[in-house]
């Protein structure tokens, strides 16, 4: 079968994002505009100004992801775009664009679910290092700003499957490094930067005690292969405590007057570096930092390696803009191989949102001529099935 | 010249499918889309459009899209759709003011404050003298969003208030205006106003066509930036 070029489209949050991907396994063009300055102001994503930059920002884009791979909106076999799940307003700008793009060129167009797109980050990149033996079944961690999800991910013959074993029950892992960076005036993406601070700080310091997550797991969920004897067995996160501990630190330990000072300082400068908050920061801060992030990372490999043992799965994937915290992917490189399961990542740009992967993931459903109709609309909640 | 003109501006969306020249105007078709549904709606109502005359989307000359003021997603959805049938189809696009429009379809001869009701209690304004000759208006201030207090004290006495509010017009009225209370116009004063940008060369490319959304984000008004 001849190659397929698929032009991926991505504009569920703050990222305007077009890639042309070969025959799901060849990155050819990745573009990625991110909206950081706009939204760093405001210490988090602004729905409505994430729209407006998508608006700003598709076509140049989408024309460069394309001169870029040698392309043209004509010469390319497909279309795909993210239709869900993310902020409504910022979906639509995607969707409708790539619509009309589909309809303009008679060319078909794939819908694609964001989550399933972070999954398929890592088998494009395995797949283009000359890996073909994943083994399924697998256990997706997708873990973002906006997600904190497992998946058992399976290929069967008429495309893949997908199954919800958990998911966190309020804040995302990356909103709380967010929210946490904006308690300590940080800066934003708080990802990064407690990444970077974190290696300067003692993370025994201060001990955030796990989530202890309360009630029996939901229906349907989490219990396909747990079996009745484990009952209250559950897979699910839960982020918002640790930012409740942080803030209830700080104010106990009278960090105020410090964070107060940082926030000035940064105030003054464009889009920090790491470098330059480091110098910002105290001894007790950075331990308070060190110590979040080790918490976080703890809960994370902790709850994703039980889930794995208990389902019995082949293979572990991580991915999302946290599996860019180089603390996370080395706990996870260490407790996988402990537990003897091949553990997969993306690369660092494509753990981020990206359109590579909505382009990726488009393939197989391009192979089964599964393709939206004209109608399509974008789903804030879309479910990953 | 065959336009397409969309306007997903308010609660209510529509498209236009006309004909015409420097001195003819015809229209061929208009579909409604429904609030909350015009992403899922527009292009399939387009195909649907030009499939009832026989046309194909290669044969459209122009896009004519509203850009504001109004729903902010509601504008985004017709917006990036005209961007996209342009990268591929390759036409001009004109834009179109709702204010701009009420101000035209006023008929007023001389200056003319175009109003809609903007919700929490605040109007978006515009200013515009129609030309009778090209039947186009040019903006006399750039269009603004004011409380209905500062909308008093921006209208000089005698004043002529063009809008399809109910609400400006019981405020206008008291204030010793001339009223003209017309409805909101939708994508056939669209057609009508892109087809004559057109022919003037007033048109903007896909990339640089941007909303016109008069009123900020809310966070760019409430937030306290602070991270």
């Amino acid at each position: 079968m001849r190659d397929a070029y698929i032009l991926g489209i991505e504009t569920s949050c703050d990222e305007t994002a077009a890639a042309v991907v070969r025959s799901g396994e060849q990155v050819v063009s990745n573009v990625v505009a991110s909206q950081i300055a706009t939204h760093w102001p405001y210490g988090g994503v602004v729905p409505e100004l994430a729209s407006r930059e998508h608006l700003r920002a598709i076509v140049p884009v989408v024309r460069r992801a394309l001169e870029e791979a040698g392309q043209t909106y004509q010469s390319v076999d497909a279309l795909a775009v993210t239709q869900g799940p993310g902020l409504a307003g910022a979906l639509l700008v995607g969707v409708s664009y790539a619509k009309a793009l589909a309809f303009a060129l008679d060319k078909p167009l794939i819908a694609v679910n964001h989550l399933e797109g972070h999954i398929h980050a890592v088998l494009l990149e395995e797949k283009q290092k000359g890996n073909h033996e994943v083994r399924f079944p697998v256990l997706a961690l997708v873990v973002s700003g906006g997600h904190t999800h497992l998946y058992l991910a399976d290929e069967q013959e008429r495309g893949w499957t997908y199954e919800n074993v958990g998911q966190t029950r309020d804040d995302a892992a990356g909103e709380a490094f967010d929210k946490v960076a904006k308690l300590l005036a940080l800066g934003y993406p708080g990802g990064p930067v407690i990444d970077k601070l974190a290696r300067h700080g003692n993370r025994e310091a201060v001990n955030f005690p796990p989530a202890h997550i309360k009630g029996r797991p939901r229906p349907g969920r989490g219990r396909r292969r747990v079996g009745a004897d484990t009952p209250g067995m559950t897979f699910d996160f839960s982020y918002s405590g640790i930012k409740t501990a942080v803030l209830r630190y700080i104010e106990t330990h009278n960090m105020h007057p410090a964070i107060e000072q940082r926030r000035r300082a940064l105030a003054e400068m464009q889009s920090p570096k790491a470098d330059g908050v480091l110098k910002l920061c105290d001894r007790q801060t950075l331990d308070l930092v060190a110590s979040f992030q080790r918490a976080m990372v703890g809960d994370l490999v902790g709850k994703t390696l039980n889930a794995a043992g208990e389902l019995d799965v082949a293979t572990l994937f991580i991915t999302g803009g946290v599996a860019a915290n180089s603390e996370l992917r080395a706990a996870f490189e260490r407790e996988a191989a402990m537990a003897g399961l091949p553990a997969y990542f993306p690369s660092r740009p494509l753990s981020t949102d990206n359109a590579a992967m909505i382009a990726a993931a488009a393939y197989p459903k391009f192979l089964a001529r599964d393709f939206a109709g004209l109608e399509l609309s974008a789903e804030a909640s879309l479910p990953l099935k | 010249m065959l336009i397409l003109a969309i306007d997903t501006s308010w609660k209510h969306g529509s498209l236009a499918l006309a004909r015409g020249d420097a001195r003819s105007f015809e229209l061929l078709e208009t579909a409604s889309l429904t609030g909350g549904a015009f992403s899922a709606e527009l292009v399939p109502q387009i195909a649907a459009a030009l499939a009832r005359r026989n046309l194909c989307k290669q044969e459209i000359d122009g896009f004519a899209a509203v850009s504001g003021p109004g729903s902010f997603t509601g504008l985004r959805v017709g917006l990036a759709a005209v961007k996209g049938l342009v990268e591929v189809l390759g036409k001009p696009i004109a834009t179109v003011s709702v204010l701009e429009a009420l101000a035209i379809a006023s008929a007023v001869n001389g200056r003319v404050f175009a109003a809609l009701d903007a919700q929490r209690g605040e109007v978006f304004l515009g200013q515009y003298t129609v030309d009778v000759e090209t039947l186009l208006a040019r903006s006399l201030e750039q269009e603004s969003l004011l409380g209905r207090e500062a909308l008093l004290a921006a209208l000089p006495a005698r004043a002529t208030v063009v809008t399809p509010d109910a609400s400006i017009a019981d405020l206008a009225l008291p204030a010793g205006t001339t009223l003209r209370r017309i409805e909101r116009p939708g994508a056939e004063a669209t057609a009508r106003i892109g087809l004559r940008k057109i022919l003037a060369g007033q048109t903007v490319s896909a990339d640089a066509l941007d909303a016109n959304y008069v009123r900020r984000s809310d966070a760019e008004i409430f937030s306290k930036p602070g991270f």
